[in-house]
């Protein structure tokens, strides 16, 4: 165990070194050891320098003064909802906490969401998965994701054409409402539609 | 609380000299040379882990030899830096009172000074001279009491009026000396920030300096993850409505799409090795976990079962996965082998338990706990033996636990103070710190490994 701590901390300092581009000060190659060993130890803090050693640090791979400002860029998309030619007037569908059940109440309104959607096959649309704050953000987007794909699930047991409707989850990062207690909590826990923008013509 | 005290030197030679002679070798033939092989004292503090054993040093009058205005504020701001950095680390107390313009910025443990001069185990020597501001001449020594003998000395040239990176690295360096422990003082805490309506990547500094935002596309992005290496990002962003990976090279800061599969695509965690990821998808059906490769291929999924499977991340070794699992239910933490068999459940109480992460060292998961409506940290040995609160009622909701490369520190997320933001957590102290501040909503951190990371090697696990 000590021999392995002790390799892998000389490596680190000979990584250091060989990263550092320069060297600034010469005399690391004197001095030190003669000091060390003085057993009186008077020279220990001798004002010649020789007992230290120079350290040059290499660049930071993440840069330390955050100038990379177009870092992590993608296309840009404008991504919020999009108006379009025409309104399916979905209405969103609410969930109990940690479930992704449907209740009779969400089946009739993804009863009238289906025949929207059926009568208009061209249009598409996003059934986004949200959660309310309460727990963690990866477990509530998987909770979220559940929660679409359940929408979606029943939407096309009801005929709708699977390839209107796309899932995707944003967990508890998009709340509709904020704040405490049920009241707030309720309205967060929802599949929300969002339509697409209609195919060019 | 913990009180400090000074543990006894240990004499005598080390093992492992032939090593020591062997790597001073090769850094002689680098132009380097240290007198490595001189057997050294150190301060043995890994036989009592109880979190209140530290080594104390003092800090000498501070040598300031130099006509540059202001250099004896900025030696004395050096100094105090310095020693709280040394503070941070949790193995370091410091005798007070300090020198004359000596302060150390907080916030600060209770337990990390004492007034006890006998109790000091070693002395601190600093000074700056030079002629031109930026180009400061800064020199360090850290002097054993007894037997008197020099441990350390280094030289920095630094500059005047910024908060050098040099004594974040002289401090891990004296920590390493003291205890054989590597410090945490160089490393960075990646995290989510709520920027509009969406989130982007941030960097810190360990110490809460050197805020940076890393990501500019005004989408959500969330819980990124380092490569091992320190040299990658792997996080879930959106575009055009739907989840993906990306991964961001610090060499060139820009991100490259890995996974855009029908559904999740969340989670990555990297393999000790940088080679692989385990992720949750649900391009299956249904959120599942998987091994894949850094270009996105999948290698093979681990899950099979009908519920939400999410959470996955590696133990030190690569060799097995704690992920989250609501097959009963509610979400429970469960640890598999890298195949995805010998499934076994780690977390035995309460009916919410989410986001493990394995300490680098190996030896203990924290992971979050829904107890009394609220969520709170807790860590359990792999055995699932040894489970204890590190947050408890009066801390409010902490979450997103993840691991400083020491084993020791946890940084959280918390709404603690009313906001939620990144708190450090001492887990063998109990000392808590807000890493982050302002009116801010901050989220799934994750600490980044020291420039050079020996603390990240799995092989070094025993405690």
């Amino acid at each position: 165990m000590f021999s392995s701590q002790n390799l892998r901390r000389f490596g680190g300092i000979v990584l250091w070194t060989a990263l550092a581009s320069v060297v600034v000060f010469a005399g690391c190659d004197r001095g030190k050891e003669s000091v060390a060993t003085d057993p009186t130890g008077e020279d220990v803090l001798g004002r010649s320098g020789d007992d230290l050693e120079d350290v040059t640090l290499d660049q930071d791979p993440f840069g330390s003064s955050g100038e990379q400002t177009d870092a992590g860029a993608i296309d840009a998309e404008d991504l919020t909802d999009s108006a379009t030619e025409v309104d399916l007037q979905l209405e969103d569908v609410f969930f109990d906490y940690d479930s992704f059940e449907l209740d009779a109440t969400d089946r009739a309104t993804l009863a009238a969401n289906a025949r929207a959607l059926r009568a208009h096959p061209e249009m598409r649309v996003t059934i986004e998965g949200h959660c309310d704050e309460r727990g963690t953000v990866q477990y509530n987007l998987a909770l979220g994701e559940k929660r679409a794909r359940e929408t979606k699930r029943y939407l096309v047991s009801l005929g709708v054409s699977g390839g209107q409707l796309d899932i995707v989850s944003y967990g508890k990062e998009r709340p509709f409402a904020v704040g405490e207690g049920d009241a707030i909590w309720s309205q967060n826990r929802r599949a929300h539609f969002v339509q697409q923008l209609p195919p060019l013509r | 609380m913990s009180v400090s005290i000074s543990s006894p030197a240990r004499k005598g030679p080390k093992p492992g000299r032939g090593v020591l002679l062997l790597a001073g070798l090769i850094a002689g033939i680098l132009g380097v040379q240290r007198a490595e092989a001189q057997p050294r004292p150190v301060f043995d503090l890994e036989v009592n882990r109880t979190g209140a054993e530290r080594v104390v040093v003092s800090l000498d009058p501070l040598d300031v030899d130099s006509p540059v205005e202001g250099a004896q504020e900025a030696a004395a701001d050096l100094a105090g830096r310095l020693l709280r950095d040394l503070i941070y680390s949790g193995w370091v107390g410091v005798l007070t009172p300090l020198p004359d313009g000596v302060e150390i910025p907080g916030p600060l443990p209770g337990a990390g000074r004492t007034d006890e001069e006998s109790r000091v185990g070693a002395r601190i020597s600093l000074r700056l001279s030079g002629v031109r501001p930026d180009q400061m001449v800064w020199e360090a020594r850290l002097v054993q009491v007894e037997p008197r003998s020099q441990l350390l000395g280094k030289r920095y040239v630094i500059e005047m009026g910024t908060s050098p990176r040099q004594v974040h690295h002289l401090a891990d360096q004296i920590v390493r000396e003291l205890t054989g422990e590597a410090g945490i003082a160089q490393t960075r805490i990646l995290f989510s920030r709520k920027v509009g309506t969406g989130r982007e990547l941030f960097l810190v500094d360990y110490d809460g300096e050197h805020l940076r935002q890393i990501t500019r596309n005004g989408s959500l992005n969330l819980v990124p993850r380092w490569s091992p290496d320190g040299s990658r990002i792997c996080y879930t962003s959106y575009w055009k409505g739907r989840q993906r990976l990306l991964v961001l090279e610090g060499a060139t800061g820009k991100s490259r799409k890995i996974a855009d599969y029908r559904g999740l695509n969340l989670g990555a965690s990297w393999s000790p090795d940088g080679t692989e990821l385990v992720v949750t998808l649900s391009r299956d059906g249904n959120p599942e976990i998987y091994r894949i490769l850094p270009t996105g291929k999948v290698l093979q999924r681990l899950t099979f079962e009908p519920s939400i499977e999410c959470s996955p991340m590696f133990d030190p070794t690569g060799h097995q996965v704690v992920f989250t699992s609501d097959r009963t239910g509610v979400p429970q933490v469960y640890v598999m082998d890298r195949e995805g068999s010998r499934r076994r459940r780690l977390s035995l109480q309460g009916r919410y338990n989410e986001s493990a992460a394995w300490s680098p060292r190996g030896d203990r998961i924290a992971f979050v706990s829904r107890r009394n409506g609220r969520f709170q940290v807790f860590v359990v040995a792999p055995d699932a033996s040894e489970l204890r609160a590190v947050t408890g009622a009066e801390d409010g909701n902490n979450e997103d636990p993840a691991w400083a490369p020491d084993g020791r520190h946890l940084v959280v997320s918390s709404d603690r103070d009313g906001q939620r933001r990144l708190w450090v957590l001492d887990v063998d102290s109990g000392f808590a710190r807000p890493l982050t501040n302002g009116a801010v909503d901050d989220n799934g951190p994750h600490w980044g490994p020291p420039p050079v990371a020996p603390s990240a090697d799995p092989t070094r696990r025993n405690r």
